[in-house]
């Protein structure tokens, strides 16, 4: 008896643990950026009104970035931003630091564009299907304007 | 000993939960075995398995030895998307079947096709099709050699698989890009072909004019192991030869096979 219970609950188990069937799983997109300068530096988000500070030899994210654009980006015909839309997110994006009381800034053709970001989409399942794609430009001393 | 079972028992389940939820694209659909009697015989055939597969199936016995099978199944192993659709991923197989049963009930077949289909049909990003060309022999006999009788056999599908792949026009390299691995497509996309040993048990009961048969299918992939397809598939199915139900309803013994 104990047997067939215990096979009766796999099957259960199995039909019911894939929620997202019949429906696409929502992409998560997120934005990293990483300093390989030699000082920290600014990053201001347009898009989310936000600005972080980015130490030396480190990283910084921002998780799921679509839901600050106003965009319809969750159907089955756009599951994760096409090319204009993440364009119109990060030329939003300002980078910049402090050099005697002054800003020097990155110029905005090191990041304006979709394909200057490192793109890549993982997978996750847990009881459930888990899309993240991550956007990750890497900022050098060279891009600062002088 | 329990403790190992329990181990086993836990990958085992794990396992299934996980390729329950990721897209696949190759399913080892129900193989046509122990069909044809003689000459004549014409079959029409409704059919059932895991994974939301229907069919119907047709064939028709030219010879005592030789038939043509025809069958259209329907199923969903692509998972995303598509709520409202009868057809989600579909495939259409032909076959050619030589065959012969002996009097003393041992059945031989080898069954030679080729089929096509279409996964995740209507998807935004890609129309996927493939093809397949398989051959399968098979053996089986009567338990009971009545004409009423059960039938068990076993069969081996080898199958050759091709998968062709579209990606729409107004889709950068990006999208198509991040379209494989959202979609599971990657290790399909490679250009190569595939190729299957497929294992089949049939268990089968016949009386007279309709058959109901019940089948377990395992799919091996040959070479370097890949997660773009179903392990198994159970099926159900019931055929009914139209020949002896309509046209020709005395059988040898000169008995009525149906009559109201």
């Amino acid at each position: 008896m104990k047997k067939v219970v215990t096979i009766l609950s796999i099957f259960l188990l199995l039909f019911t643990a894939c929620t997202e069937k019949y429906n696409y799983p929502t992409v998560s997109e997120n934005l990293s950026i990483v300093n390989l300068t030699d000082t920290s530096f600014v990053v201001e988000f347009g898009f989310m009104n936000f600005d972080t500070i980015i130490a030396k030899d480190t990283v910084n994210s921002m998780m799921n970035v679509c839901q600050y654009i106003n965009k319809p980006i969750a159907n089955e015909n756009n599951l994760w931003m096409n090319e204009a839309q993440f364009n119109e997110c990060v030329q939003t994006l300002k980078i910049y630091r402090i050099e005697n009381n002054d800003s020097v800034l990155v110029n905005p053709v090191y990041f304006d564009n979709r394909n200057l970001w490192n793109s890549t989409m993982d997978k996750f399942i847990d009881m459930g299907v888990y899309v993240s794609i991550n956007h990750v430009l890497e900022i050098k001393p060279e891009m600062f304007q002088q | 000993m329990k403790t190992n079972t329990i181990i086993k028992g836990t990958i085992f389940t794990i396992t299934l939960l996980l390729s329950a939820c990721s897209p696949t694209y190759y399913l080892p659909t129900k193989q046509n075995v122990i069909l044809f009697e003689e000459k004549g015989d014409a079959f029409i055939t409704g059919n059932l398995a895991t994974d939301g597969l229907m069919g119907v199936e047709g064939g028709y016995s030219f010879s005592d030895n030789i038939g043509l099978y025809s069958s259209f199944n329907k199923f969903d192993i692509s998972i995303y998307g598509n709520t409202n659709r009868f057809i989600k991923d579909f495939c259409w197989d032909n076959e050619l079947v030589l065959y012969k049963r002996y009097k003393s009930g041992i059945y031989t077949g080898l069954n030679a096709g080729v089929g096509f289909g279409e996964f995740n049909v209507n998807n935004p990003y890609f129309d996927l099709g493939y093809n397949r060309q398989f051959i399968q022999p098979s053996f089986g006999m009567k338990i009971f050699n009545r004409i009423e009788h059960v039938d068990l056999a076993i069969s081996y599908r080898l199958t050759s698989l091709n998968y062709n792949a579209l990606f729409f026009q107004n889709r950068t390299d990006y999208d198509i890009n991040m379209a494989k691995t959202y979609f599971n497509l990657t290790d399909i996309l490679n250009g190569k072909s595939f190729y299957f040993f497929e294992p089949a048990l049939t268990l089968g009961f016949t009386y007279d004019f309709f058959k109901i048969r019940f089948q377990y299918a395992r799919a091996f992939k040959f070479g370097e192991e890949m997660y773009f397809y179903q392990r198994e598939s159970i099926s159900s199915s019931l055929s009914l030869d139209i020949n002896k139900l309509f046209f020709n309803r005395m059988n040898k013994t000169k008995k009525l096979h149906w009559a109201f």
